[in-house]
């Protein structure tokens, strides 16, 4: 299997921020920290936008790079996750992602932003699977369970695609061969590399 | 001397506090030295692969020709199309 890779269909995308709300629900993520969110580009003007946008789970992560106590590692199918144990919220993360994924829920002491938490292509993290520990500290572990990221899974119009890469680009390549054009694929390049 | 046996003495409790046990306080460089995540099997990534099919249903097969796979072959050709058609 190839890694697995995230894409929003800027064509489809509604802005309906129903992938906001099937995280949030799914992994009872706390108020104030948002894993996914929906951004819109040239807001009221011709070629306005809606964009999806969370962790990329990228080829060569720049948060893994600067991570002080490397906290993050990836799985054999690509998917890049973080140790809640290890990370010291120092923030660094947080300066280097492309796409504004990790978040802090700014409850420790003497404005500590605490640990950080992100999208985890809902594959929970380092503990055991399916246990207390790994659905308060990552939310829950549908990879497991063979089922792909809600966000994705629910989008009403399909615009956010979730699983194997090269699954991914076919569908979307097939997408743009019928209709004519495409939106490039937004934030692939960043994440994975020209290749893809 | 006593206050800083005193501070000593704090310093060396807040070590056993339970949030502070098991803490990786040796680091190398580039290494990631928590805890290993299992991984996900061969049937689970079969699985993972038929939902991932899944993602192409939906308006963009209205418009495929009907002898067309469902997965996807990425050799969508552009007859089929229903004219003028935008999504």
């Amino acid at each position: 299997m190839a890694r697995m890779k995230f894409l929003c269909d800027a064509e489809r995308c509604i802005h309906c921020s129903g992938c906001v709300t099937a995280c949030k629900n799914e992994h009872e993520v706390p108020w104030g920290i948002n894993r996914r969110r929906v951004v819109t580009l040239n807001d009221g003007k011709p070629g306005q936008r809606s964009l999806s946008v969370a962790c990329m789970h990228c080829s060569d992560a720049p948060c893994m790079a600067v991570c002080p106590v490397d906290c993050f590692y990836q799985t054999n199918d690509g998917i890049v996750l973080h140790n809640k144990d290890l990370c010291i919220g120092c923030g660094y993360c947080f300066y280097a992602c492309p796409f504004g994924a990790p978040q802090y829920p700014s409850t420790g002491n003497f404005g500590g932003r605490g640990k950080m938490d992100k999208c985890t292509f809902c594959s929970g993290g380092p503990e055991e699977d399916h246990s207390k520990a790994e659905l308060e500290k990552y939310g829950r572990n549908r990879i497991a369970e063979g089922k792909l990221p809600l966000c994705a899974e629910m989008c009403a119009t399909k615009a956010l695609l979730a699983g194997d890469g090269d699954m991914v680009s076919t569908i979307y390549r097939e997408r743009v061969m019928a209709r004519g054009f495409g939106s490039g694929a937004a934030g692939w390049s960043h994440a994975y590399g020209k290749k893809g | 001397m006593k206050p800083l046996a005193v501070m000593l003495g704090l310093v060396l409790l807040v070590g056993c506090n339970a949030d502070e046990r098991g803490h990786v306080v040796c680091l190398e460089k580039g290494v990631y030295k928590g805890k290993a995540d299992t991984q996900i099997s061969d049937a689970t990534r079969t699985d993972l692969r038929q939902r991932i099919a899944l993602q192409s249903e939906g308006p963009a097969r209205v418009a495929t020709p009907p002898g067309m796979a469902v997965m996807p072959s990425g050799e969508a050709a552009a007859t089929g199309r229903i004219a003028g058609q935008k999504f």
